[in-house]
């Protein structure tokens, strides 16, 4: 379960000026539910998904992370509970250089001094369709396989929430909808998944898309129908274009935002 | 893992590190190794002995004459003698008394010119084993067992040179030994005090006060001629170490600093997915020690490849006896490995608190390596320079031989706080620059922009049409100038990357113009001052022997002749017993009987003024009390410790004068026999020009270790930025930059952060130098000037550079090609 309550963050580097990259948001994630974060570039999105992750410390709001408020807790403690309960996809540069397939999904339990089976991460692998690639190192994996190693290192641990910042960035449809099918059933043991995406295709297999603007919760919905149908990414589609005309086009769903 | 892992697959950006911790362990070894191989044999003489007693070492010697040791006088180092025989299973312990006596068969000196120790009582043949191969022991004075290399045969008669005069001696016996062996009651006057006692047979306790010597350590006990070459010899090894060690730990860490840097966010991945700072510190300082272990494997057969060349330098600028080789043993090799392992550590310990401090958001904003100089590195950065600062007072006011020592380690020392603020120097300056161009409205932050949106473009791996911001948003344009900016944001924002060139020009650049700077000042100082004194006389000395007996001093005494007698004297100094030289003259109106005169340096030195009395301890054992009687400037003609000639002669049997000097003109003709006389100031401008030749040969390997280290780990520290900075240039090129455009930028950074390095090399020699030049004005009592070789600091500096230059040039025109 992860819950954000009035999260508002202000980036300053020396010398430039200041920006407002969350301006008070408020989400309340169930447990075993995929959330699509959507919005146009610059408005937030990785920004909140750090803040959410305990990666980078909100400058007022508080994160709770399976009851543990994230604000109080020391670099040290905050990195055990990342460890043993959550999993991360960034957008690129997600793996060790020097390490092996293999090597890069075992690596978090590996790091928690927990013994990891050989076998359970030859399935993580299989599941992102790189059986047999176990043995390469990043260098000889295309972009979208290093992004399912990732992708499998997160899923690998079981973790309660999984952060992903467009996982599906670098794939092609078909790479694609295997990943987010593979996400889609994580939910099913109660991993709670905070994607951030560009691509409604992607929101598609979302239980609930949030759309960002301006470091606001712009828009709240909730997605109809099968996972991953494309009638419903032309939906998210359409709505997400609308949005982008003006406030007044908007059709907020009753509850959505809170 | 990462790791053992790291290692494998980045060794290329190891290559730096393995290569600096190589090259260090290599010569560190080779140092050692030669140390080991220098260290003194056993003397033929005590071939026999199981232990060497010797009594106690002054605390501090001030003279090349001596080995340190206090003599006992006769009747204790007889009482001894008796004391240890009485121990059971000794067999014999002889009180050895040695003296100058050099045959002259046919008036030709026979032997080594500078042997002080020919002579010996007859009871000292047993100590090498020797025997009496033809004939019998002598009974009498004036009679003597000869070695048989001298040819001659039982009844013949020999001129020998005693210190007192040339005096026949009728041969009793032949020896297999070599040397002149008296009767020991003969032997017991020219040698009353005894610095060492021979045992045979079992090896007994050892008296208190007393040091028994056994083994191998029983070449401690040496030939002065010997030890004065072996002292040249470890001086310079040591000085060689110093420079090595602090060079290695300068370069390994500079070297590990990059790799890290580099690498931030990679660290910050293993934050993100669960590794504790501390994991991640472990996980550096595990790749610091098997890159330690790599380097040290590799410098461990360096070094025995390196070992015998360095002793043949030694031995080519004596400062080394030759011997048949230098023997790869393991100790040495082993010290070496470890001390590589730990300078691996300590350099790592550094990059792995850098390393500590990435956070997990490194991984999704490249922030280029630390932009702040951390406070542990800043604190002891300061706490260095204020040491050096301490360390080049202390050079101020020490003298002798201490004064170049210190002088050497406050450079290492200043040169290890250039290294640590050098990031401080870098980020003060480009701040500077960024900001007067910021004001003037030229757009320098807008560069420093462009590289940052260019690196985060990279990052994103630039999705077009997302919104990316694209550097030509911005009004950076790339024409004239544009290097000055890209270069200088660059800097701004890694001072800690520019820092890993800096640190090594400091290193090579600061050495070379200090050793160098050492040698000039001295010689500025040295031969003007030494061969003034010298102008309108003549030197006159015995051919082929260590000097001139009392006889040929007296047939030299004309009216302005200096005969001094030199001797070695203990006097109670701050640190304890110290042994200065001293020299009897026979100017009854500069001292008299029971007087001595101090130049003021050693007075100071030794906490004395004038009208104290000290008590001197002589060469035959006995301490007299000497009233200071004036404590005078320096003055080379008179001596540093002027004592009265007779009693120099009372007490120290053996003493002999080198050189006799005489007005010109007043030469006697004929000179005594064996004795040449030659003009003296062009004598010592000849001799110093020897000592010169050497020193410089001297100065020269030193400056060619640590420059030639300096450069290699400048190259090393370049490849491995540029390996590591690949993403950022790619970033430039996708924003329409060309290959020459980067070569040329990656070359001018780096020749920057080059001469910022060659700058502060150069500033930190002056303290030393002009501590050095302070020292030998007050020792000499003329006025020096630091000297510093414009030869050495350009070649240092320019070679730096052009290395700089180049290797930047080459490496980042090659990345790009690879992409
Ligand atoms: N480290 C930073 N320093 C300064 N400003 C930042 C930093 N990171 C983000 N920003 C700014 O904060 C705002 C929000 O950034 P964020 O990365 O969260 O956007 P985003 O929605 O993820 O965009 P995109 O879709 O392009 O990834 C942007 O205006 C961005 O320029
Ligand atoms: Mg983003």
């Amino acid at each position: 379960m992860l819950e954000l309550a009035d999260l508002r963050h202000v980036h300053r580097s020396r010398g430039a000026t200041p920006v407002r990259a969350l301006d008070g948001v408020s989400l309340r994630l169930r447990p075993g539910t995929l959330t699509a974060v959507m919005g146009p570039s610059g408005s937030g999105k990785s920004t909140l998904l750090h803040c959410a992750a305990g990666l980078e410390s909100p400058e007022s709001g508080r994160v709770l992370l399976g009851g543990t408020d994230l604000g109080t807790l020391s670099e040290r403690r905050r990195t055990l509970l990342r460890r043993e309960r959550a999993g991360f996809v960034f957008q690129a540069f997600n793996l060790v250089a020097s390490l092996t397939a293999a090597q890069n999904v075992a690596l978090p339990a590996r790091l928690a001094r927990r013994r990891i089976d050989g076998a359970a991460v030859t399935a993580a692998l299989a599941e992102v369709g790189l059986d047999g690639r176990a043995g390469h190192r990043p260098a000889q994996l295309s972009g979208g396989e290093q992004q399912r190693v990732a992708i499998a290192r997160a899923l690998v641990t079981r973790p309660d929430v999984v952060f992903a910042d467009e996982p599906t960035g670098a794939l092609d449809s078909a790479s694609s909808a295997a990943v987010l099918a593979l996400l889609r059933r994580s939910t099913g043991t109660a991993t709670t998944i905070l994607m951030v995406t560009h691509d409604p295709a992607a929101a598609a297999w979302a239980d609930e898309v949030v759309v960002l603007r301006d470091g606001r919760v712009d828009d709240r919905f909730a997605t109809q129908g099968r996972p991953g149908d494309p009638d419903t990414a032309t939906v998210i589609g359409r709505r997400i274009t609308a949005g982008n005309a003006g406030p007044a086009a908007v059709h907020r769903v009753p509850g959505g935002a809170r | 893992m990462i790791a053992w892992g790291n290692l494998r697959t980045r060794w290329r950006e190891l290559v730096a590190t393995v290569l600096a911790v190589a090259v260090g362990v290599g010569l560190l070894g080779a140092v050692l190794l030669a140390a080991d191989a220098a260290r003194p044999p056993v003397q033929d003489r005590f071939a026999a002995t199981s232990a060497l007693a010797v009594p106690p070492a002054v605390a501090e010697s001030r003279t090349p004459r001596t080995d340190g040791l206090v003599p006992w006088p006769a009747g204790e180092a007889d009482a001894l003698a008796a004391r240890l025989r009485a121990t059971p299973g000794v067999t014999a312990a002889v009180p050895d008394r040695s003296f100058p006596a050099v045959p002259m068969p046919g008036g030709r000196p026979f032997g080594v010119p500078e042997d002080r120790e020919g002579g010996h009582g007859f009871a000292s043949l047993a100590l090498g084993g020797y025997r009496v191969v033809a004939g019998e022991a002598p009974r009498r004075p004036g009679e003597a067992v000869v070695g048989a290399a001298l040819g001659l045969m039982p009844g013949a008669t020999v001129p020998v040179l005693f210190a007192d005069a040339v005096r026949p001696v009728r041969v009793t016996g032949v020896t297999d030994g070599p040397g002149v062996y008296l009767t020991d009651t003969e032997a017991a006057r020219y040698a009353p005090g005894v610095r060492t006692i021979g045992v045979l047979g079992a090896v007994p306790p050892a008296p208190t006060g007393v040091t028994l010597l056994s083994g191998d350590d029983r070449g401690a006990v040496e030939p002065v001629q010997d030890s004065r070459v072996r002292h040249r010899g470890t001086q310079l090894l040591a000085a060689l170490g110093l420079l090595t060690g602090v060079t290695t730990a300068v370069v390994v860490s500079a070297a590990l600093s990059t790799v890290v840097a580099g690498r931030r966010r990679e660290l910050g991945l293993l934050r993100t997915v669960g590794a504790t700072p501390g994991q991640v510190r472990r996980t550096v300082l595990g790749e610091a020690a098997l890159t330690g272990a790599a380097g040290a494997v590799l410098g461990t057969a360096l070094a025995v490849g390196l070992a015998p060349a360095l002793y043949r330098a030694l031995v080519a600028v004596e400062a080394a006896q030759p011997v048949d080789g230098v023997p790869p043993v393991p100790g040495p090799l082993l010290t070496a490995g470890a001390a590589g392992v730990l300078l691996a550590l300590g350099g790592g310990l550094a990059a792995s608190r850098t390393a500590a401090r990435a956070t997990p958001l490194d991984v999704v904003v490249d922030r280029g390596g630390a932009r702040t100089t951390s406070r542990p590195r800043l604190v002891s950065g300061v706490v260095t320079l204020l040491v050096g600062a301490g360390l080049a007072t202390a050079t101020a006011v020490a003298d002798g031989d201490g004064r170049i020592g210190l002088a050497l380690t406050t450079g290492a020392v200043l040169v290890v706080a250039a290294a640590l603020l050098a990031p401080v120097v870098i980020g003060g300056l480009a701040g500077a620059g960024a900001a007067r161009r910021c004001r003037a409205g030229a757009g320098a932050g807008a560069g420093v922009d462009a590289v940052a949106r260019a690196r985060a473009g990279a990052a994103t791996r630039i999705r077009v049409g997302a919104g990316a911001r694209s550097p030509g948003r911005y009004r950076t344009p790339f024409r004239a100038g544009v290097t000055a900016t890209l270069v200088r944001a660059e800097a701004a924002a890694a001072p800690a990357r520019a820092a890993a060139v800096t640190a090594p020009a400091v290193v090579a650049v600061g050495f070379a113009v200090l050793i160098g700077g050492l040698v000039d000042t001295m010689a500025a100082a040295y031969p003007a001052e030494r061969t003034a004194v010298l102008a309108g006389s003549v030197a006159v000395e015995q051919d082929g022997a260590p000097g001139l007996p009392d006889a040929a001093v007296r047939a030299l005494a004309v009216p302005g002749a200096r005969t001094p007698l030199p001797t070695v004297l203990v006097l109670p100094g701050s640190a304890g017993p110290t042994a200065v030289d001293a020299v009897g003259t026979a100017d009854p109106g500069l001292v008299r009987p029971g007087e001595v005169v101090l130049a003021a340096p050693v007075a100071t030195a030794l906490g004395v003024t004038a009208g104290d009395t000290v008590p001197a301890r002589f060469a035959d054992g006995t301490t007299v009390p000497l009233r200071v009687t004036a404590t005078p400037p320096p003055d080379e003609r008179r001596g540093d410790v002027v004592v009265d000639r007779a009693q120099v002669r009372t007490h120290d049997p053996a003493a002999l004068t080198d050189t006799a000097f005489l007005p010109v003109g007043a030469v006697p003709d004929p000179l005594p026999p064996g004795a040449v006389a030659r003009d003296a100031q062009a004598y010592a401008l000849a001799d110093y020009a020897v000592d010169a030749r050497l020193t410089t040969a001297l100065a020269g390997l030193l400056v060619a270790v640590s420059a030639g280290y300096g450069g290699i780990a400048v190259a090393g520290g370049i490849t491995a930025d540029a390996r590591s900075r690949r993403t950022d240039r790619a970033a430039l090129v996708a924003a329409g930059a060309t290959r020459a455009r980067l070569a040329a930028t990656a070359a001018a950074e780096a020749t920057l952060a080059a001469l910022l390095g060659a700058v502060l090399g150069l500033v930190v020699t002056l303290p030393p130098l002009a501590a050095v030049a302070s020292g030998l004005a007050r020792a000499t009592g003329v006025p020096v000037l630091p000297v510093i070789d414009p030869g050495w600091a350009s070649l240092a500096a320019g070679g730096c550079l052009v290395v700089a230059a180049a290797t930047a040039a080459l490496t980042t025109g090659r990345a790009a090609r690879h992409g």
